[in-house]
């Protein structure tokens, strides 16, 4: 969770954004607009929806306005049916390639998440038999 | 890697669209409290709403390469979703 890279989708969306804005570069990291009702304070995302951070700042002493982007909650859409391959398949990579995977073996069973599609995803809601297991970049 | 499991409930992750100081945002769908790898932790922590304060917990995971991954693990699945 704590990579610059794994932003590469955000600002890949970020530049297309800024492109169709002739009036500012980076429209997409300006501050979170911040709404205080009363003891709550929400930012607002692209889409218009709020959330409430009042227990992120008062408790963990966020800030408001450091949050960016907001793209919404439906801009990165997380795999929830992993489908693997497994070795012996047709779609199995050759094993010489030297891409980026997160690796795991939980219950005895390894498995392999590419970056190239964690990039794009940032979330695989995944389980192993009875454990459930969310893996993120 | 984390555990998306609390109280007996299973939670699906899903990226907020916030990012905060270079790091995603997360949030579950079932409850939309949002979750946060506060610097130096080891797991989410679920910074505002319903799970307030209650942690996920990292579990092992590796970067690595294919090749080395896989020479290790001659056994592993692949991810094939594109």
């Amino acid at each position: 969770m704590k990579a610059y890279l794994k932003v590469f989708g955000l600002f890949g969306l970020a530049a297309f954004l800024a492109c169709s804005s002739s009036t500012s570069s980076s429209a997409a990291e300006e501050p979170a607009p911040v709404v205080q009702q009363e003891e709550k304070i929400f930012i607002i995302d692209r889409t218009g929806k709020q959330w409430d951070v009042t227990h992120a700042v008062k408790k963990y002493g966020m800030k408001a306005d450091e949050f960016q982007f907001g793209l919404g909650p439906n801009a990165i859409p997380p795999i929830n049916n992993p489908i693997f391959a497994a070795p012996g398949d047709p779609n199995y990579p050759s094993l010489n390639q030297t891409f980026l995977v997160i690796g795991t073996i939980l219950n005895d069973e390894p498995r392999a998440y590419p970056l190239f599609t964690l990039t794009s995803h940032e979330v695989v809601n995944d389980r192993f038999g009875d454990r459930f297991v969310a893996i993120g970049y | 890697m984390y555990s998306r499991e609390i109280d007996g409930q299973i939670l699906t992750l899903s990226a907020s669209g916030w990012t905060y100081r270079n790091t995603f945002v997360l949030y579950d769908k079932e409850t939309e409290s949002l979750w946060y790898h506060l610097k130096g932790d080891d797991g989410l922590t679920c910074i505002a709403g319903k799970f307030a304060d209650r942690k996920l917990p990292e579990l092992n995971s590796v970067l690595t390469r294919w090749n080395t991954w896989v020479n290790s693990n001659p056994e592993s699945k692949f991810l094939m979703n594109q």
